[in-house]
């Protein structure tokens, strides 16, 4: 007997797992993972004072700033200016992310599958793939007009890597048995294209998705450098310099937590377009 | 699926040689092989692992050329000294060993890719050719499933299905059956039995069990390790329509044996050579 | 639970292994008795002429003369004075050469590591105040109409310096809001001046004379113009000064000697070489008229460019008090009064009594062109 399901809508199978999550034991070993580093740390800086890690700035200061209506140094959750930051960060990386993906997955597509292209563009695409951000900020400032774009620019460059590589290997892993038998069943190389090798790629491609807007958080915090008034990776650098460390902490676990939030939307989209994918992972138990 | 349509589907494989060069070292895969396939027979061929016989397929599908000699199909040639290469059909398909079907594509999209992709039929028309043809194979309510939800044996029968519904002249079929259970296997033999009985396609079938082999085919070819060429052929006079109770009969025991032997004297000489698997 | 329980083991024993490595108190460093010879970790910054005097005591060696036999010194070289700060925290460096709002900030982070300021070093109007515009700007005819120029401007400035503090208060002075107050580093200011990017910034020297050699922007004023002073300062670490008097007044004695060869008109030029052995990227008459040269009254100039106190002096302490409340009142530090122990005036000024000397122990004034060769 079938055991397909009615295609629910997207936004109601993901309120019904996240009210599944509450039954599953899943939820609260996450919890109980994050409360051992709270306390370890706690313990550590605050309690034990060890050497070196008595230095670090402690749980409780840092709570006590993020959580405060009038905080020392200006950040914490009530003030206006945290949110801004957390705003102008997460708009950079959606405009990168964006141009990454959709400049990266057409490169990679033309990388695994046409040799002509690849014969060109391959060896230029890993000489430049290297290159750390860093060495682009000064090009990306002459070069590019304006104060937004060379940081949207260098955190796209190491996203649109990654995707256009993953992409690329997506392809070539594509079992060639899938391409014989489409051209035995008449399919023209276009077809092939559209409906074996896209699809075919797809988990790869998702799986690069997923490594590509991690890349592109770490890029963001050296980019940001050049920003010089707004976000996260702004406000991480500038902590530094400024030795607030309180205020580097609590950007840095914002972080964390945006970049969790961001990844996992990403991943989240990525099941709902591959269900067939899904379903096989959860009838091999491993959904 | 007519049967009184004119047969088609009559191979006719002259002198065939391939010859692979990994590296230079010139290994010959088939040895001037000759063998001729009647339309509307089941063609069972098997041989040592590693002998040559999925090369003889490829070249009938087209998936690579033939160094010398020539294929034809019903008298036309697809490849010869002035062609290397066939071209790649829906008039030869092709069921893989480990399977083809399109996981992203569900059981019933799988199915009409051919008629879609050659332009024959609409979207509508070739899902309801689709459709009916699920329906006929004993496939019906697993229509909107992804390969990946269903079982082996089942995934089988549809790639089958998906072969079958472009009207091809042969169904190339290599060790389709290998990974499966042999209640699985069992199952599935009475079923291509069926879709034969009804479409009457010529079959051109690779396995290494002899069982299977002898239970579906008209003629066993039986093929010499590498390079192979036919070495036997034996003439599988059960009479069609066959069903499992053939199996224990006097006369199956008997043909297993002959063609068992003529198997292992080519299996140990493959053997001693130490053979990679086919 | 047991799971957790064994990470809690070993998180412990971990703990326990890394405080083996190390001395008795947590943050403490260990220097050594007195007369033991030391390998001490410096910042310093060639980068800012205000702080020159170490870049002499490193060009001329002046520390083998006071310090231990066999002690080693190891120079690092900081951009910007709050990562001298940083490094001083972590206990990775002993003694700083900072600018005012980082030697002050400095002070206020003893949960993390105790610093103190025990000298100050120079004292002026245009060695960290420097104000820019582009070049394309219009004329102005003072420094106050073109700091009001900058309303509504995108203005650059290193966070956390000298600079930024000058250009902060200058700001809340004049009542102007540029759009964008960015904060950049000298080299990101360097490039957005040369892509036309930026409207203003307000940097230290010698990088103000490089963009004003270079045409990169228009210098329009200095500290001059706003009665800001900006100040230099040595900052140490409190366990050194506890551990190794004779290291901490070795140190001071190099630094007299130091500021006494700045103060010398005729050591100008040499310290010019000196400084251009200890950086790269700048001409040597940049960085000679960076300390030495002369400015224009347009362009914020005054006829004393440093004067090098040594000694913590009434006018330094009255300095470092303003900044103090300034920086506070804009959020930089948590407390508006440093603790009265974080300036240690006492170790400058017996140093000075032995040698009979007063403060301050001398001043730099602006030289003309053809003092250059």
């Amino acid at each position: 007997m079938s055991v397909a399901q009615p295609d629910r809508p997207l936004l109601a199978e993901t309120l019904t797992q996240w009210a599944e999550a509450f039954r599953r034991p899943t939820l609260y070993l996450a919890v109980l993972g994050y409360a051992l580093m709270l306390g370890f740390w706690y313990l550590t800086v605050q309690v034990l004072k060890l050497p070196r890690f008595s230095q670090m700035p402690a749980l409780t200061d840092v709570m006590r700033e993020w959580t405060s209506r009038d905080p020392a140094y200006g950040v914490s959750i009530f003030t206006p200016i945290y949110y801004q930051h957390i705003l102008v960060s997460l708009r950079r990386i959606a405009i990168a992310f964006a141009l990454a993906t959709s400049l990266g997955v057409p490169v990679g597509l033309l990388l695994g599958w046409s040799k002509a292209f690849r014969d060109y563009v391959f060896p230029l695409f890993e000489m430049l793939r290297p290159i750390p951000i860093l060495a682009w900020v000064p090009l990306a400032i002459i070069m590019l007009p304006g104060d937004e774009l060379p940081v949207v620019y260098l955190t796209f460059l190491a996203s649109f890597f990654a995707t256009a590589l993953n992409t690329m290997l997506g392809v070539k892993s594509i079992d060639p048995a899938y391409v014989l038998a489409a051209q035995c069943l008449g399919a023209s190389r276009w077809r092939i294209f559209a409906e074996v090798i896209v699809p075919g790629a797809l988990p790869f491609i998702f799986t690069g998705l997923q490594i590509s807007i991690g890349v592109a958080w770490f890029s963001l915090v050296a980019a940001e450098m050049i920003s010089g008034q707004f976000g996260l990776g702004y406000l991480i650098n500038t902590s530094y310099t400024t030795v607030e460390y309180p205020t580097l902490v609590i950007a840095m676990f914002t972080l964390g937590i945006v970049g969790y939030s961001t990844s996992a939307l990403v991943r989240r989209v990525g099941e709902g377009l591959m269900t067939w994918r899904t379903r096989q992972l959860a009838m091999d138990g491993r959904g | 699926m007519n049967a009184s349509q004119v047969p088609r589907g009559a191979l006719s494989l002259q002198d065939v040689v391939k010859i692979y060069d990994p590296d230079g070292s010139n290994v010959m895969a088939v040895d001037h092989c000759s063998l001729k396939v009647e339309a509307g027979e089941i063609c069972m061929i098997v041989g040592p692992s590693g002998c040559g016989k999925t090369s003889l397929l490829n070249a009938i599908a087209g998936f690579h050329d033939i160094d010398r000699g020539s294929i034809r199909l019903d008298g036309e040639v697809l490849c010869g000294p002035d062609r290397r290469q066939a071209p790649i059909g829906p008039d030869r398909v092709v069921v893989f060993q480990n399977g083809a079907l399109f996981p992203w594509k569900t059981n019933l999209e799988n199915i009409a890719f051919g008629p879609i992709a050659q332009g024959r039929l609409s979207r509508a028309e070739a899902r309801d050719k689709a459709r009916a043809m699920m329906a006929e194979a004993g496939l019906s309510g697993y229509e909107n499933d992804y390969p990946g939800q269903v079982s082996s044996g089942l995934r089988r029968r549809v790639e089958i299905v998906r072969a079958l519904i472009n009207d091809p002249a042969v169904l190339l079929l290599d060790e389709p059956y290998r990974a499966l259970d042999a209640l699985t296997k069992s199952v599935l033999h009475e079923s291509l039995l069926e879709i034969y009985y009804k479409t009457r396609k010529t079959i051109f079938f690779i396995t290494h069990d002899l069982e299977e082999a002898i239970f579906l085919g008209h003629r066993v070819v039986v093929m010499t390790s590498r390079p192979c060429r036919p070495k036997r052929i034996f003439d599988v006079d059960i009479p069609h329509p066959r069903d499992y109770g053939v199996l224990t009969s006097k006369r199956f025991r008997e043909i297993a044996a002959e063609v068992a032997e003529a198997v292992n004297e080519e299996a140990l000489k493959s053997f001693t050579r130490g053979e990679r698997e086919g | 639970m047991t799971k957790a329980k064994g990470f809690m083991a070993l998180a412990c024993l971990l703990g326990a292994a890394l405080s083996a490595f190390g001395p008795a108190r947590a943050s403490d460093v260990d220097y050594g008795k007195p007369g033991d010879p030391i390998h001490l970790q410096v910042g310093y910054q060639p980068y800012y002429s205000e702080a020159w005097s170490g870049a002499v005591i490193d060009g001329l060696a002046l520390w083998k003369k006071y310090l231990p036999a066999g002690s080693t010194v190891d120079f690092n070289i900081g951009l910007q004075g709050s990562i001298i700060v940083n490094a001083m925290l972590a206990g990775k460096e002993s003694i700083g050469y900072l600018g005012d709002m980082p030697a002050i900030v400095a002070t206020t982070k003893r949960q993390v590591g105790d610093l103190r300021i025990v000298a100050a070093i120079g004292l002026g109007y245009d060695e960290c105040n420097v104000i820019f515009v582009r070049n394309d700007a219009p004329r102005f005819v003072n420094a106050d109409e073109a700091v009001a120029w900058l309303d509504g401007k995108t203005v650059a400035s290193p966070k956390g310096s000298c600079a930024d503090r000058f250009a902060r208060a200058v700001f809340e002075k004049k009542h102007v809001n540029p759009t964008s107050y960015l904060n950049q580093s000298i080299e990101v200011i360097t490039s957005g001046f040369r892509a036309g990017k930026l409207d203003g910034a307000v940097l230290w020297e010698p990088t103000a004379t490089r963009l004003v050699e270079g045409s990169l922007a228009r210098r329009i004023g200095a500290g001059n113009n706003f009665d800001e002073r900006d100040g230099a300062f040595i900052d140490m670490r409190a366990d050194l000064i506890q551990q190794r008097p004779d290291v901490v007044k070795g140190w001071l004695e190099a630094e007299l000697e130091a500021e006494q060869y700045l103060a010398d008109p005729k050591n100008a030029v040499s310290v010019a070489e000196l400084a251009q052995a200890q950086t790269t990227g700048f001409q040597k008459h940049e960085l000679w008229r960076a300390l030495f040269g002369e400015y224009s009254a347009e362009e914020g100039g005054a006829p004393v460019r440093l004067t090098l106190p040594f000694e913590l002096t009434a006018p330094a302490l009255e300095h470092i008090k303003k900044a103090t409340a300034f920086l506070f009142s804009i959020k930089s530090i948590d407390t508006p009064e440093l603790p009265s122990d974080a300036v240690l005036p006492e170790l400058t000024t017996d140093i000075l009594k032995e040698h009979g000397l007063t403060a301050p122990v001398g001043e730099i004034k602006a030289q003309p062109e053809s003092a250059f060769r």
